[in-house]
């Protein structure tokens, strides 16, 4: 048969895929939009900064004022925006591959109830051990995850069964941290924050923290993007494709889990993105990872640092959660986006 | 004439109900095999032991000559591939992006579809006539369309057999002859062995070599088609009456009711 092949090879096609043309205009045009959120990011908030200065104070060591501002309050903060975004964005992109389910975020693996508890059980009973509420709720994120998966498993851990597992986990671990809040109403006012996810106050040890996180995860990723896309053939069809099922979803849900556990450990339950961000990429661009999972996390990166923008700064001198802004003005958008659809 | 592809009394399902016992059968070099049987029968899940998407209870499938369970998934698809009923429906990627999947289990894991193996996508792409639609997304195709890009990708595959279950269920009567007549290029000019389950009687005597009916988890009857069409089949197998007629050496059926019901013989 091969040879059959390889005579009838020369005939060749033309090869050129005219959606290339628009792919590269949409990479462009989100690179350019995260540039954008990057530069509104540094210029503004309680003093405003011209992009000249920005610059200025990027390129050169002065001892102005904008130099400090930018150096020791904005830049850190907007760079941990862009790795929460990258690491949110990517998670989502993949469970809703393997979930075939456009639904599918973070939250859904347990992500957001496991750190969310972790973190509210620290916040609250254990106020002395704050330093280790990143961690705690690294860890209770990956052990939610964990527990669905095993609960979820039999002779294999198809997707239904893991949406199920799910559900019912996170509102178990949810219900828990209602219970802890009820039961400790005077220490609610300062869980608040954490629960809608903020990235007030965020710095270099934060960004520190989630670099190698992030890199370690993203790294991860390329390989997997061969899985995914067998994967959202179905699972039969990846089977007979030679791929191993069960192997390549857990490689995958461990790899999201570690993305969204490291992002929700350092700014907390962040929601939205995950869920939101693949799916108008995918819009834009179909359902090949190829395109969708970089594009995706440069979109997830150019909007945390957008929103967290626009929640520091338009309600002066209150600092409003960054979730809770994406959630206020990016759920009536990605409602229209729905209704209108974006392909041509 | 050697055979591809054996299976030795398979049994699958639970203690307490079989929904296939002590099946075997042989899959020829070449051929075009057709499973046929009543709904329920068992047809479709011999063929999922047969493509290892579903382990039996015992028994053991042998693909040239080697146990399935013992050979990896990814030599297995090198050799063999299956085409479902129904195909993931709300993929929004293009036909060349799903046939070029179907080079997967020829590279290794750090490979991707390139050169040579692009050739071979160019080739699929050419037997299955779905070059002019190749950057096409699936969601813009039709019924007959999309079954033919899945049946491009298979073929990027270079499998030496191919399983396909009930592939024309849900589609119109000419893309049904479409793809009936395409499977039987592959089948006669590529050498490709082909397995497959159809419901349509009249189609499975038209194009297949030799049938097989299972009805209850057991072969009830093999043969050609000629051999096999009789009214005596129809009663047993289906529980209809039906005339036999032949149409320039392929035997047609054609029902004319169910049959009384007889004991044990019916259900």
């Amino acid at each position: 048969m091969e040879t059959t092949i390889l005579g009838n090879g020369k005939a060749k096609t033309s090869v050129v895929n005219p959606r290339i043309g628009k792919h590269m205009v949409v990479l462009m045009g989100s690179s350019s939009l995260l540039l954008l959120a990057v530069l509104s990011g540094l210029m503004f908030g309680a003093i405003q900064i011209p992009a000249y200065d920005v610059w200025t104070a990027l390129t050169t060591t002065t001892d102005t004022e904008a130099y400090q501002i930018v150096w020791n309050l904005r830049l850190p903060r907007v760079l941990t925006g862009v790795l929460v975004g990258v690491c949110l964005a990517v998670a989502g992109a993949f469970l809703q591959g393997i979930f075939r389910n456009p639904l599918a975020d973070p939250g859904i693996i347990g992500v957001s109830s496991g750190g969310g508890l972790a973190a509210v059980v620290i916040m609250i009973l254990y106020p002395a051990q704050i330093a280790f509420l990143p961690l705690a709720s690294f860890l209770g994120a990956l052990t939610a995850a964990a527990v669905i998966y095993l609960l979820a498993w039999k002779g294999g851990a198809s997707p239904v069964r893991l949406i199920l597992a799910g559900v019912a986990v996170n509102s178990l671990l949810g219900a828990a941290m209602t219970a802890l809040m009820i039961l400790n109403s005077e220490k609610v006012q300062s869980v608040l924050p954490w629960m809608s996810g903020s990235l007030n106050g965020r710095s270099w040890p934060h960004f520190d923290t989630l670099l190698p996180y992030t890199l370690i995860g993203l790294v991860a990723s390329l390989f997997l993007v061969k899985h995914v896309n067998l994967l959202v053939l179905g699972d039969d069809a990846a089977k007979v494709l030679g791929t191993r099922v069960e192997r390549s979803r857990l490689l995958i849900i461990v790899v999201s889990t570690f993305l969204a556990g490291a992002a929700i450990s350092q700014v907390g339950m962040v929601g939205f993105v995950g869920l939101v961000v693949p799916h108008i990429v995918r819009l834009l661009v179909g359902g090949n990872y190829k395109m969708l999972l970089p594009i995706s996390a440069i979109g997830g990166a150019a909007l945390v640092v957008a929103a967290d923008t626009a929640a520091r700064t338009w309600f002066d001198p209150i600092e409003f959660p960054v979730g809770i802004l994406l959630a206020l003005f990016g759920a009536p958008f990605f409602l229209y986006l729905l209704r209108k659809g974006l392909r041509g | 004439m050697s055979e591809a592809l054996a299976a030795s009394r398979l049994a699958f399902g639970y203690t307490t109900e079989s929904i296939v016992q002590d099946l075997s059968l042989d899959v020829r070099e070449g051929e075009w095999l057709g499973i046929v049987g009543p709904n329920g029968s068992g047809k479709s899940t011999v063929l999922r032991m047969l493509a290892r998407l579903a382990s039996p209870r015992s028994g053991e499938v042998q693909l040239d000559g080697h146990n399935l369970k013992r050979l990896s998934t990814k030599h297995i698809a090198q050799r063999m591939t299956m085409l479902a009923q129904v195909q993931e429906a709300a993929l929004d990627i293009t036909v060349r992006d799903l046939v070029r999947r179907g080079r997967h289990p020829h590279l290794k894991w750090y490979e991707e579809c390139r050169g040579e193996q692009e050739d071979i996508v160019d080739w699929a792409l050419q037997v299955t006539k779905m070059e002019l639609l190749q950057h096409r997304s699936l969601l813009m195709l039709s019924g007959g369309e999309r079954q033919r890009a899945w049946l491009a990708m298979a073929m990027a595959q270079t499998p030496k057999i191919l399983l396909l279950d009930e592939p024309t269920t849900y589609l119109d009567i000419a893309h049904q002859l479409e793809l009936m007549e395409l499977i039987r290029q592959l089948n006669q000019d590529q050498g490709l062995t082909v397995v497959m389950v159809l419901h349509d009687l009249n189609q499975a005597a038209r194009y297949c070599d030799r049938l097989i009916a299972v009805k209850q988890g057991a072969i009830v009857q093999e043969g050609t088609p000629s051999e096999i069409f009789q009214p005596s089949f129809f009663r047993e197998v289906f529980g209809i009456e039906a005339r036999i007629f032949d149409d320039n050496g392929v035997p047609v059926y054609m029902p004319s009711g169910i049959s009384p019901l007889e004991s044990g013989s019916a259900h």
